[in-house]
């Protein structure tokens, strides 16, 4: 008669990756097939060999092998994977370009409103048009050009007024302009007079 | 196997430092693993260092952050390939049981397990590349079968047959070791 259970089946019992159903048929059938009961504990002294420590055992280098290997794979792998360089390139080179159209943008707002050109119509009415990034860029070229222009004059008054020798004008005094910064003229102020005379002359446009 | 979804999580995040901590808890058993398939010292070291250092550079591509393990042993098992394409299997062939069996008889226990894993070892590389990974994998590093059948690239079905095929041909080989054994210790 053919025996109900396999080899494999076996295996799987001896694996104990069977079902408790299966357990107690392999069991049961051991119990009454000395044939079986025979290739089952073959297969176990074959398994019994893998689970021996001292047969499992592999030799293994010493300590210091496993820090120079852990060394050269650090230095093997120091640099970004390939693949994360080039997705981070591309990434990088996505922002660039963002970046180099947002100024290109406020460059060519700047040049639509004509603000460099002589005798240009008043920025005012043509802001509304702007976008929200070429208004605020506006406001601080706007803020710049009339501070230096304001300075320009201010460095005049101080000038003229060093050279007046006349009686009393040590007495006078020379006001910041109305309603412009400061700090222009703090910095001003820290220069000497031959600094002074180099600044005037790179705002004269010599 | 949880840290390992961390560590690879966070080097993906760009903490590469991460990945030194993922080689030192490998090395040893990938070594392990790898000479146990067969290879000698250096293989299995060079064999190990390019498993990492392809398992860095194609770190991205792995999506099931838990899988780390199954997924450096596939690569290293792919490289151990190569390398017994390339070597001639004679040398293996000559470790085989019959060695065992034509040695002088020696009672002595620590010998007779010199003897054994000598024989076992043999009896390793007399199996099929497929049939000895799956076996290693299975018996060595109790890898279940699931993660043994992603390894070696088979079905689940097909890896449980091959380690069947496996044992069943270990036994027969087993067999007339055994009886020498014992027959010498008078057993």
């Amino acid at each position: 008669m053919r025996c109900p259970i396999d080899e494999g089946l076996m295996i799987d019992y001896l694996e104990g990756i069977l079902d408790e159903t299966e357990r107690e048929r392999v069991r049961d059938h051991i119990r009454s097939c000395p044939g079986c009961a025979e290739r089952l504990l073959e297969l176990n002294r074959v398994r019994g060999l893998f689970a021996a420590p001292a047969l499992r055992r592999v030799e293994m280098p010493p300590e210091q092998f496993w820090n120079e290997n852990l060394r050269a794979i650090e230095a093997a792998t120091w640099r970004m994977p390939r693949q994360w360089r080039s997705r981070l390139f591309r990434h990088a080179a996505w922002k660039m370009v963002a970046a180099a159209a947002a100024v290109l943008l406020v460059f060519l707002g700047v040049g639509r409103m004509g603000v460099f050109s002589p005798g240009s119509p008043s920025l005012a009415g043509r802001q509304s048009f702007m976008l929200p990034v070429e208004q605020d860029s506006m406001k601080v070229m706007r803020r710049m050009l009339t501070d230096c222009t304001l300075a320009a004059e201010y460095l005049q008054t101080v000038s003229d007024l060093n050279a007046d020798t006349t009686a009393g004008s040590a007495d006078k005094t020379v006001l910041f302009p109305a309603g412009t910064s400061a700090t222009v003229y703090d910095g001003l102020m820290d220069l000497d007079e031959e600094q002074l005379d180099g600044v005037m002359a790179i705002m004269a446009g010599n | 196997m949880n840290d390992d979804i961390l560590l690879v999580r966070r080097i993906k995040q760009g903490e590469h430092g991460c990945f030194s901590e993922l080689v030192e808890r490998y090395q040893k058993p990938l070594y392990r693993y790898l000479r146990r398939l067969g290879l000698e010292h250096d293989e299995a070291a060079d064999v190990m260092q390019n498993a990492f250092i392809r398992a860095w550079n194609n770190l991205s591509t792995l999506h099931e952050e838990g899988n780390f393990r199954s997924w450096l042993y596939t690569i290293a098992s792919n490289q151990a390939k190569n390398w017994f394409r390339g070597r001639s299997r004679l040398a293996v062939l000559e470790q085989s049981s019959d060695n065992f069996l034509d040695e002088n008889a020696d009672s002595d226990r620590e010998m007779d397990r010199e003897k054994m894993r000598h024989w076992l070892d043999g009896a390793l590389n007399r199996l099929p590349a497929v049939q000895r990974q799956i076996v290693v994998l299975r018996a060595f590093e109790d890898t279940p079968f699931a993660a043994v059948a992603e390894i070696c690239g088979v079905s689940l079905t097909a890896a449980k047959v091959s380690y069947h095929r496996a044992l069943k041909k270990m036994a027969v080989w087993l067999k007339p070791v055994r009886e020498q054994v014992n027959m010498q210790d008078g057993r």
